[in-house]
């Protein structure tokens, strides 16, 4: 079974930080993106089996446990929701401003519900399905893009310094964090003795994709215009023009993002039921898949009044959030496994 | 039978999915807009106005247009309807009150902006562009010192429409031209002043036929030159020689034609086409000094000579090579005393090679570039390498 992350393809606000050194900060964050999948993978392998919901009343004790499980089953939900609203605005704010975001967000919400409920395998061949075709356009798009392309867009290198570098690594740290979903997937892996370097090419992947998406854009536009861009990759994909005939590019982005968004919101979706399921000492998860849904479509409409409330809170206030939750706690957790020596290995 | 309700579900789902979007605009609910222009009124409003396209004159049989020709006689093909407003987009609300479809600006070719507008300042209409879903960064954008109305209530022998005709115009690169993002991008630079392709409606031609012995005299839309800016306003004018030095600092020279004087036959003339050129910017800086070193190459074509120098004999091509240099720095020159000593602008971008070179020096002199560019020593090096001689090494009727 291949896992690999997809994650949001849109640099938006590092750029308004690390200026054109935005691509280095994504290169950082893949090392801290190692860095948690090493302690994910390492969590994980101490209770081989055994997901994230079911080790964690272990590690703490019942009760503790389960709070602390609940706290991930929330998380899980509130990624499902993000990445779905991020999706469904998109197309609303670029593409179809008259349409109410709730109906994509519904039709979004169907999808994931039921390729959860086909199970974990249907996701992993839907990735297989869609993982090609997503690499490949991105390649080609950036190739087609290669005129509007200047060197000097991203000249000089290390312009900004060292704390605006940090800061903007935050917000791509926390996107490489979702890796955590890893704790809900290792014991479902075909292959378990190959989890670290599976993970490590993941990442490595992901990392590549994000340089071509990034990288591209600031050569196109250079850092002052794509920090003010909300969708920079479409704008990118919107200069294209070789010679007055391949043009009008938009919808390829728009595949990528919708089937990436798609595996990816299902992927937290399918954790998120299963977490719950787990923790509440269900046999099957799929009865609860109905409310988890409604739960996500609901807090999908509810929780941003707009995309820049959305985008603010991805880039300001997430990053903290996420990143205790995917690494300061599994670290800790790490840590009592490794003193208590409870685990199995 | 749950399974079969459930197909029956998903079968309901698809159909509502692919029947269409709630966003819809068909082709022809849509008013497809080619041309935009935009002008400042004498009661400071704006003027906004569009050439819009009648998409049937398009699609008419073999006998009008074929692929890229010119229209058929006593037809219109396009419609130019203006606006005026406080902002753009209340112009455009103006107008949509005025016209049957939804204005379609995805296919937008040119943006044309009055001196009237760009001497007030191009920030007030600009960022309607950068929003509109629609809009897109490979629109040409020029400016006119006529009206932006009269410039695009034109049309164009050649092509379908006067806005098609300037984009096509545009793409050979013949002048020197720039899409919406470059633009933008130079706006929101400190390290360079924007400059916009300068276009003008001028009687062009005459207009033949059976049947149209009475000459048609014809005003199509040309380059004329380079419009310089400080920041966002508009601060004066380049002609076309004085471009081909702006080219040169550019770097973007391609196809252009140089005229020089014969080195050994007097009063005799050699003409050139540079065929690839590239300008290299090397700021130094030292106490408190600006310096700039440009090192120019360029590869040329000959294309014609009066005189009869023997272009197979290596020294002649040395010297017309070393002509063709002096030539090139004296249009540089004289576009540099322009922009540099009257307009005191920095138009090359030299503040962005200095930004690239000096990162730490710049963000003190990044707030008052172009008083800093303006007292800027700048160095010449031209390299100039005849690459072809066309279909004749020497001239036939060469005495030997």
């Amino acid at each position: 079974m291949i896992y690999a992350t997809l994650i949001l393809f849109i640099p938006q606000n590092t750029v308004a930080y690390a200026k054109q050194d935005a691509w280095l900060s994504f290169l950082i964050a893949f090392a801290g993106g190692v860095l948690i999948s090493l302690v994910v993978i390492n969590l994980s392998l101490c209770f081989p089996g055994q997901t994230l919901f079911e080790y964690l009343p272990l590690i703490l004790g019942r009760w503790p446990g389960k709070i602390i499980g609940f706290f991930y089953v929330w998380l899980f939900i509130h990624f499902c929701t993000l990445v779905d609203r991020e999706y469904c605005s998109t197309v609303v704010a670029a593409f179809m401003p008259e349409t109410p975001l709730v109906v994509f967000l519904i039709h979004g919400t169907i999808m994931f519900a039921y390729i959860t409920y086909c199970g974990l395998e249907v996701l992993a061949r839907i990735n297989q399905l869609f993982l090609p075709l997503n690499v490949s356009l991105l390649t080609i798009l950036f190739v087609l893009a290669t005129p509007e392309m200047k060197v000097v867009n991203i000249l000089p290198v290390f312009d900004t310094g060292l704390l605006p570098l940090a800061k903007s690594t935050l917000t791509p740290l926390s996107w490489f964090g979702e890796i955590i979903t890893l704790a809900v997937v290792i014991p479902y892996l075909a292959e378990q003795k190959n989890v670290y370097r599976l993970t490590i090419k993941a990442l490595f992947f992901v990392l590549v994709l994000i340089e071509i998406a990034t990288l591209g854009v600031l050569l196109v536009f250079g850092p002052t215009l794509t920090s003010s861009y909300l969708f920079p990759v479409l704008s990118g994909v919107k200069m294209i023009n070789i010679a007055n005939f391949i043009e009008r590019l938009e919808i390829f982005p728009l595949i990528v993002w919708i089937t990436s968004g798609t595996v990816k919101a299902t992927l937290f979706f399918w954790a998120a039921a299963l977490g719950s399921a787990q923790l509440f000492g269900l046999k099957d998860y799929r009865p609860l898949i109905l409310p988890l849904a409604v739960i996500v479509t609901a807090l999908g409409y509810l929780l941003h009044p707009s995309i820049i409330d959305l985008i603010n809170f991805l880039t300001q206030a997430f990053p903290f959030y996420a990143l205790t939750f995917e690494f300061i706690i599994p670290l800790l957790l790490l840590m009592v496994v490794l003193i208590k020596g409870s685990g199995k290995k | 039978m749950k399974k079969k309700l459930f197909l029956v579900l998903i079968f309901l789902l698809i159909t509502v999915n692919i029947s269409g979007c709630w966003s819809r605009k068909e082709l022809n609910e849509i008013a497809i807009i080619l041309g935009t222009g935009v002008d400042y009124t004498k009661d400071n409003k704006i003027q906004l106005t569009y050439q819009l396209v009648r998409p049937a004159a398009f699609g008419g049989g073999g006998m009008g247009g074929g692929p890229g020709g010119g229209a058929t006689m006593n037809q219109n093909i396009t419609w130019v309807v203006s606006a005026t407003g406080d902002t753009v987009f209340d112009a455009q609300r103006r107008l949509s009150q005025q016209i049957s479809r939804h204005l379609y600006l995805g296919h937008n070719v040119v943006l044309i902006l009055s001196e009237k507008l760009c001497r007030h300042g191009v920030l007030d209409v600009i960022n309607f562009f950068h929003r509109q879903p629609l809009s897109r960064g490979t629109v040409w954008v020029m400016a006119t010192p006529q009206e932006a109305k009269k410039v695009l209530e034109s049309h164009s022998e050649l092509q379908m429409t006067s806005a098609q005709a300037v984009g096509f115009l545009a793409r050979l690169r013949t002048g020197y031209v720039l899409r919406f993002r470059d633009f933008s991008q130079d706006l929101a630079s400190k390290g360079t002043n924007p400059v916009l392709t300068r276009v003008e409606l001028k009687r062009l031609g005459v207009t033949q036929g059976p049947g149209l012995e009475k000459a048609h005299h014809h005003q199509e839309v040309v380059l004329t030159g380079t419009a310089i800016f400080k920041g966002d306003k508009l601060i004066g004018w380049l002609n076309c020689p004085e471009t081909q030095g702006l080219r040169w600092l550019k770097g973007k020279v391609d196809r252009m034609g140089i005229i020089v004087p014969s080195p050994i036959y007097s009063g005799k003339k050699i003409s050139l086409e540079v065929m690839k050129g590239k300008t290299k910017v090397e700021p130094i800086y030292q106490k408190g000094k600006i310096k700039f070193y440009l090192s120019t190459e360029a590869e040329v074509d000959l294309i014609e000579e009066q005189g009869e120098e023997d272009f197979t004999r290596p020294e002649i091509i040395k010297t017309l090579e070393s002509t063709a240099a002096i030539e090139i720095k004296q249009r540089v020159k004289t576009t540099l005393d322009k922009v540099q000593g009257e307009y005191k602008v920095d138009s090359f971008g030299f503040g962005e090679a200095f930004h690239r070179k000096y990162k730490r020096e710049w963000s003190k002199l990044k707030n008052r570039w172009d008083e800093e560019f303006a007292t800027a020593q700048v160095y010449l090096m031209v390299k100039v390498k005849l690459r072809d001689t066309g279909m004749q090494g020497r001239r036939a009727s060469l005495k030997r």
